[in-house]
This record gives structure tokens, C-alpha cells and sequence, in this order.
């Protein structure tokens, strides 16, 4: 599914610093992917950052399923970089990437998980509309039941290029489900 | 059209010791809440948060530990509240948010960090076990209470 954020009217003046809502959705219907696109021609001159939270559940006859995260529809193998602090409550591990097709923001509960838990995320993209720099993005997020996790992520879309777009999906299949919810903010500039 | 958000709804500065905050009548015109704690507690106990006056043993909860001896640990709970992690007499940070929580169709998954300079870093997810809307928030310590000066705020997040 994808929302175009240059369907969005002018925008209000607010004071500097000012944390707004540019854009939520609850699905409705299942889906693989979430797109947040005209990022940059809409929003890139009046904010500095985004924030993006989530609740997610997906479909799969499974525990859980892996978020992914890409810019501007680049699918490219080597073009992102990943690192995980994960726990499991009992154990930590640690792992990371140099080279990937997508950033991870933790994971998705699936269907074999209690009915009504769903994954929580909350997901900070810094200086996104910068042309002088990657793109850096960090992720805290998990849940708790039979499968219980806390993932502490830190991803880089190794690319200068201003966001214009934003998809979140499951790379290993599968669909987040309704009642799955996905949440842009953006913090101005001064 | 942008939405300007993250309201302060309530602040609680405490000028006398006190054991327990409840933020009640919480509106559900908002997307997450986000509660934050600034201050002590002595003696040295685990903070606690129960929703709408719930003391089943309805809450579970997963925690990954820095402390300041160089080591990580993890565990997971269930019980009759979320424990948010120690405040001790150094000045503790708790940033606690509760996602959708005026939904209707899912538990209440809360993400958190703790910051104690004495005790350690903590990121927490946990769950409440119930699919209705919280409208009462209740912050407290079993066996301690917090200091004089200490402040408990509570933020809506715009849907």
C-alpha cells in the first residue's frame, strides 16, 4: 500500500523545534509493505529529522518475521549496513552487516504468538533530506509472550541522496495485518 | 496537514516523599502516551506501572541490562505489574512509551529506556494483557518512595 504524502495540503506555520504528525495509517486489510512516498518534495525543506512508530503483527504461520526498512526503492545488495544488540531474556547477542539489501527494525510477531501481542517500534531517521551524508537510522523495539525480545538496532543507507521515499515490509513474506499501524513524524528545523 | 503534537497532558512535581502517581480521566484522543520519570527514590527500589487499576497478573515484561561493571544480562517476567526498573538515590531517567494505547484490538506494548548512572542502562518491552483502552496510568515503588523533587509527566502522541 502505498501513501502519497503530495496529496497533503500546505502545511500551517508552527514554532521551530515543533515534534508534528505528517502522516498515520492503520491497515485495514493485510499487506507486505508499507511506502511513505514523495518524502523529500513534500516535507524536505521544513524538517530536519523523522520519527516513525509502529505496532506491527504479520500473518505467517510462525514466531516472528524480520522488518525491513529501504530508501528511495533502492533493492540494491550491498547498499545498507545493519548492527543488533538483541535479547531474548536470558541471553544477548550481538550481530551486524556491512552489507545488505534493507535496514532491520527488529521484528514482527506472527500467528503463533498470543493473540492481541503485537511488535512495538519506535525508529529515529536523522538528518534524512541532508545531501552531504548517508543516511543513519536507530530502532528500539520488541515484545513480549512466548516470544520474548528486545532489539536495539542501528542501520546506515549507505547513499547521500535526500529521502524520497520510505517502505517498510517483510523480507522474509508474509503480510502485517489489520490493525497493524504505522506513524511518520517529523521534527522541524529551526 | 502536519499535525503539531506530543502534548503535555499532566506533571506531577512532587514536593513532599510519595510512594504512588496515578494519571486518571486519560483522554483517548491521542496515539501513544509516553510517561517520564526524573527523580529518586530511597531506599533504592524497582518503579512499577499498572493500567487502569488492573493488579492481575495480567503484565509481562523482557529487559536488556548494561551495569556498570561491564555486564549485560537479560530476563523476562510475568506478574501484576511492568516494572520499570531501580531508582535509587542517583538520579534515575525513565522514558516509558505506551503504544495505541486507546486501542480496542490489541494488548498495550510499552518500549522504555532507563538511565541510571549508578545502576546501569536499561531497554525494556512490555506487555499489558488487555485489549481495552487505557484511561488510568499508576507509577508507584513497592517498598520505597520517591523523593521530594522528583517529577512524573505524561505525554499524548497524536494519532
Amino acid at each position: 500500500m502505498a501513501w502519497n504524502l503530495g496529496l497533503l495540503g500546505a502545511s500551517t506555520v508552527s514554532p521551530a523545534g515543533t515534534f508534528e504528525l505528517l502522516i498515520s495509517e492503520t491497515l485495514t486489510s493485510n499487506d507486505n509493505s508499507i511506502v511513505f512516498s514523495n518524502v523529500n518534495s513534500t516535507y524536505g525543506s521544513t524538517y530536519q529529522h523523522l520519527h516513525l512508530r509502529m505496532v506491527t503483527r504479520n500473518d505467517a504461520n510462525d514466531t516472528a518475521l524480520w522488518v525491513g526498512l529501504r530508501f528511495n526503492s533502492d533493492t540494491g545488495s550491498t547498499n545498507y549496513a545493519r548492527h543488533d544488540l538483541v535479547a531474548n531474556g536470558s541471553t544477548i547477542t550481538t550481530s551486524g552487516n556491512g552489507n545488505l539489501d534493507y535496514i532491520i527494525l527488529g521484528e514482527t510477531v506472527s500467528s503463533q504468538i498470543v493473540s492481541g501481542s503485537f511488535s512495538a517500534h519506535i525508529v529515529d531517521i536523522l538528518d534524512p533530506f541532508e545531501t552531504t551524508k548517508n543516511t543513519t537510522v536507530r530502532s528500539l523495539s520488541g515484545q513480549t509472550g512466548s516470544r520474548n525480545r528486545v532489539w536495539y538496532n542501528s542501520g546506515l543507507w549507505k547513499n547521500t541522496a535526500a529521502i524520497s521515499s520510505i517502505e517498510i515490509y517483510i523480507p522474509q513474506g508474509g503480510n502485517f495485518i489489520s490493525g497493524s499501524r504505522f506513524s511518520l513524524y517529523g521534527l522541524r528545523n529551526s | 496537514m502536519p499535525t503539531p503534537t506530543y502534548i503535555s497532558l499532566a506533571t506531577v512535581n512532587l514536593t513532599t516523599t510519595d510512594a504512588s502517581v496515578t494519571f486518571s480521566n486519560i483522554p483517548a484522543t491521542y496515539r501513544d502516551l509516553v510517561l517520564v520519570f526524573d527523580g529518586t527514590a530511597s531506599p533504592d527500589n524497582n518503579g512499577n506501572v499498572q493500567f487502569n487499576g488492573d493488579t492481575a497478573a495480567n503484565y509481562s515484561d523482557i529487559r536488556m541490562i548494561g551495569y556498570p561493571t561491564d555486564l549485560f544480562t537479560s530476563s523476562a517476567e510475568t506478574g501484576n505489574s511492568l516494572i520499570t526498573g531501580a531508582i535509587s538515590t542517583t538520579r534515575t531517567n525513565i522514558i516509558m512509551n505506551i503504544m495505541d494505547y486507546s486501542a480496542t484490538d490489541k494488548h498495550k506494548t510499552t518500549i522504555s529506556r532507563v538511565n541510571n548512572q549508578a545502576l546501569g542502562v536499561i531497554a525494556r518491552v512490555g506487555r499489558w494483557s488487555s485489549n481495552s483502552p487505557v484511561n488510568e496510568v499508576r507509577f508507584f515503588l513497592s517498598t520505597s518512595s520517591m523523593q521530594a523533587g522528583s517529577t512524573l509527566t505524561l505525554y499524548g502522541i497524536g494519532a
